[in-house]
């Protein structure tokens, strides 16, 4: 039987307790040998191979678009269209569901956790079509692949990514002294500087909204990010990230403070990037990503000691986020017996897949989030999901969730192997109640018995 | 209270309305905004004294997409309307609904027309949120917020409700029906409940009896299901089918929690409005939708109707012009509506019977940029009405539920 520390590493750093894992940690399990099965987590994070990227999503754009503006009223084009947009769809949505079936059985759970904090944090939603097609690209390509390095580096790489530069408006910001602002000036046409995503990288992906920048501030970082854009396919560019200096600001720019001189033309783009590193490393920056960090794993009310050690090691570190998450494994508040936290949907629902060793929920688990009120990328806000119980916790979610666990217990119990007992057991190590138990013991039936243990609270929490 | 948040954003946000009102209609459109608030908060302040929610219920029916006003309330002499939109007004024209000399209400407003003739309805012509941007998202979080800046955690309905509840020794509650809590009814978690139907079979009452004795020790966990089990016990609340629910089932829902519970208020949604394409054949079935279902609100509401007042609005309009494909673009004003049993007690506040608003005219001059039906006041000037007519809000807590009404 495994202690409560390695319970407490299975279910509140990971995606709960399965056979693997459990059989890992059985034979050593006090806390050093925890700790460290977390901390050797905490590498290079291996994605699956996608089928789907966001050069794909930028050319099928296009690509549905013409078709569309080419179907008039002719019903068989229309339909044609609808079958080839529903195709992209539905590989978009396979993708979604690939990385959080991927993590599922991973052995790096505490990455897998990580991955949909940050893809939670720089929060983009499908919101219209180009959207819809972009949103999973942003964690697979620029969040996952580094997570073992700094935040400076996911910073980077998200804000010059598509799906982030299209969702918050800035691949069409132009300076207004800039060679094409100066141009259109007096024109009609609907230009200038957008601040939208310089706002909420100030606001929430960095400093905090009480992190200590003003307005001056958000414009001054719009303007660094100006000319940040995306090619554009139907012009025949290759889709990417594309740096438009006919259309970044002139001038210096002073941001917090510091100024960061006027670069020559062709390296302009370099003055967005040393901004956001410098963002990266701000003490408000490593207090409000701390303070996030522990909200998701340890409490609604993050513990100021773990946040307080945990800044320590970014300032010291540059924000290296293995190094800031060892400061949290290694505190001995992050140990606190009681079960804390309230799992959000999307945690139970793969939790409650990972305790069965199961890859398909029922409905299939795009359908299923959304049913609970967490879709994939469907948050609505660039904020995010909410991350405490308060906002999982209302009268429908809890039924959703009651009816949800009761259908899959229902699938479950079809598996003539399956005892509900040991398998309670296996999930819950020494955190099972008698009560539980004696609930799952006395059930007047399988599904009822597996039921009860995936709604026992101590399988909702963590 | 307001954040630095929320105090920033604001201050940011006010200053470019500002500039762009002066672009978009010169001096007039900047003083209907000045003027028409400080008549709203006078009528506030008068009606005051009713300083009680009591049962008073408020339901907000919100159209995602942005429905096309042109269609709906219809100019019905107006010569701009064969220029502009022939095929889309020529469809409409003979079947109108009269409301006045002036406008026609779309035929299948049917019941909402009975309700006109008996005061207990009045649509509003030419109203707008302070959002000038053409997104449907980020209108929609706009209108939801309130707040000319939006904040995804703070809705015109939460802050009302907390103004309502101040005011009374009662709580004040909420239902949102959706799956989540919308924004607008964020920020002030304890008094909202959230009900959908789900599509998923039921559970066992069974296993809820066991779950309600194994969440004894966990407080949040009790008192949540707590609720769950209540909302059971109300047979109406039981999904018959499990297919996608309509809006009419939903609205009958809705008018069943609001007479069932002890609650004040209520938001409900109704998608689909985007009509870019064949739009005399999609607002015909969405309007018979509407319709049917707050026809079947005030039905299930019975005698509470008489203390009900229904808002219905969308987050903007459409292109005064038709398109290509017999449809209409993403615009500014549009119209909405207020109803309810409580209509006529409202008198100058409020009238019921009557369109009410400013008509901008449909001349290329008289349209916004050239393109789309011109606003002419603020929904929230109307929402603002609303909550002092029937909930009893003072002009001071107007201002906080809108505080950027009045700048």
């Amino acid at each position: 039987m495994s202690s409560e520390y390695a319970y407490i590493g299975m279910n509140r750093f990971g995606l709960g307790a399965d056979n693997k894992s459990v059989n890992t940690l059985n034979a050593n399990s006090d806390l050093p040998v925890v700790q460290s099965w977390l901390i050797n987590q905490l590498s290079e994070y291996k994605l699956p191979a996608y089928k789907w990227t966001s050069n794909k999503a930028m050319r099928s754009h296009v690509e549905l678009r013409k078709q569309r503006d080419n179907t008039g009223n002719n019903e068989s084009k229309q339909q044609a269209y609808t079958k080839t947009r529903r195709a992209f769809i539905n590989e978009v949505r396979q993708m979604a569901e690939q990385t959080a079936v991927h993590n599922l059985n991973h052995l790096q759970p505490m990455q897998a956790r990580l991955l949909d904090f940050f893809s939670n944090h720089f929060s983009v939603s499908r919101n219209n079509l180009p959207m819809t097609m972009l949103a999973p690209t942003l964690e697979a390509e620029a969040i996952g692949p580094n997570l073992h390095m700094r935040f400076s580096d996911i910073l980077v790489a998200v804000t010059k990514h598509p799906a982030m530069l299209i969702y918050l408006n800035n691949e069409a910001s132009i300076g207004p002294n800039s060679n094409l602002g100066k141009k259109r000036k007096g024109k009609k046409a609907r230009s200038g500087l957008n601040e939208n995503l310089s706002r909420e990288i100030l606001e929430l992906h960095t400093l905090g909204v009480n992190g200590g920048y003003t307005q001056a501030d958000v414009t001054e970082l719009a303007k660094a990010i100006t000319g940040w854009s995306v090619a554009s396919v139907r012009r025949g560019e290759e889709p990417g990230f594309v740096f438009r200096a006919q259309a970044h600001e002139l001038g210096d720019r002073f941001i917090l403070g510091k100024k960061y001189k006027q670069m020559p033309l062709r390296e302009r783009v370099q003055t967005g990037y040393l901004v956001l590193k410098d963002l990266a490393k701000q003490k408000a920056t490593a207090k409000h990503l701390s303070t996030k960090l522990v909200r998701h794993f340890i409490a609604d009310s993050p513990p100021m000691t773990i946040v307080n050690a945990m800044v320590e090691k970014w300032l010291n570190t540059d924000g290296h986020i293995p190094s800031v998450m060892g400061a949290m494994i290694m505190h001995k508040d992050s140990w606190n017996k009681n079960q804390n936290k309230y799992k959000t949907p999307r945690e139970f629902v793969v939790s409650s897949m990972r305790a069965f060793n199961v890859k398909k929920s029922a409905p299939r688990l795009y359908q299923t989030l959304e049913l609970m009120g967490q879709g994939f990328f469907n948050s609505g806000s660039p904020a995010g999901y909410a991350d405490v119980e308060d906002a999982w916790l209302s009268t429908s979610a809890l039924n959703t969730r009651i009816e949800w666990a009761s259908h899959f217990a229902s699938f479950l119990a079809k598996r003539k192997q399956l005892d509900p007992v040991s398998a309670a057991k296996t999930a819950l190590g020494p955190f099972l109640t008698s009560a539980t138990l004696n609930a799952i013991k006395r059930a007047e039936s399988k599904e009822m018995a597996l039921a009860v243990m995936l709604l026992s609270p101590e399988f909702q929490r963590r | 209270m307001m954040t630095k948040k929320q105090y920033n954003k604001t201050s940011s946000r006010r200053s470019f309305l500002r500039k762009s009102a002066m672009l978009m209609g010169g001096a007039s459109a900047y003083v209907w905004l000045n003027t028409n608030v400080a008549a709203a908060t006078t009528l506030a302040s008068n009606a005051a004294s009713t300083n009680t929610i009591g049962n008073k219920k408020l339901v907000w029916v919100f159209l995602r997409g942005a429905m096309d006003s042109l269609h709906t309330v219809v100019p019905k002499h107006d010569k701009q309307m064969t220029i502009l939109r022939p095929h889309l007004y020529n469809a409409l024209k003979p079947k109108l609904l009269s409301l006045n000399n002036d406008f026609g209400l779309h035929p299948a407003l049917k019941h909402l027309h009975k309700l006109y003739t008996r005061k207990q309805m009045s649509p509003i012509v030419a109203v707008a949120s302070g959002y000038r941007e053409r997104s449907h998202f980020d209108a929609q979080d706009q209108m939801e917020s309130g707040l000319d800046i939006t904040n995804h955690d703070s809705g015109w309905i939460a802050r009302a409700l907390q103004q309502a509840q101040s005011n009374s020794s009662e709580n004040a509650s909420a239902y949102a029906l959706s799956r989540s809590v919308p924004i607008a009814m964020r920020g002030m978690s304890s008094n909202i409940e959230t009900w959908y139907p789900s599509t998923l079979p039921e559970a066992s009452p069974d296993l809820l009896s066991q779950l309600h004795n194994l969440y004894q020790g966990d407080k949040s966990l009790e008192d949540s299901l707590s609720k769950v089990i209540k909302q059971k016990e109300m047979p109406s609340m039981q999904m018959k089918e499990k297919n996608r629910p309509n809006f009419r089932y939903l609205a009958e829902r809705c008018a069943e929690l609001l007479t069932n519970e002890n609650a004040n208020c209520a938001m409900l949604e109704l998608n689909g409005w985007d009509t870019h394409n064949n739009q005399v054949g999609r607002l015909a079935r969405l309007f018979a939708q509407l319709d049917g279902g707050l026809e079947h609100m005030q039905n299930t509401l019975g005698e509470r109707w008489n203390d009900t007042l229904v808002i219905v609005s969308t987050e903007f309009g459409r292109t005064a012009a038709a398109n290509g494909t017999q449809g209409t673009d993403h615009g500014t004003a549009s119209n909405m509506f207020v109803l309810g049993g409580a209509l006529p007690a409202m008198n100058s506040t409020l009238q019921g019977g009557k369109v009410l608003g400013q008509w901008p005219g449909l001349s290329p001059e008289q349209l916004y940029k050239n393109r789309d039906l011109m606003p002419t006041s603020d929904v929230r000037q109307w929402m603002a009405r609303a909550l002092s007519a029937h909930w009893g809000l003072s002009s001071l807590q107007i201002q906080r539920v809108f505080p950027d009404l009045l700048s």
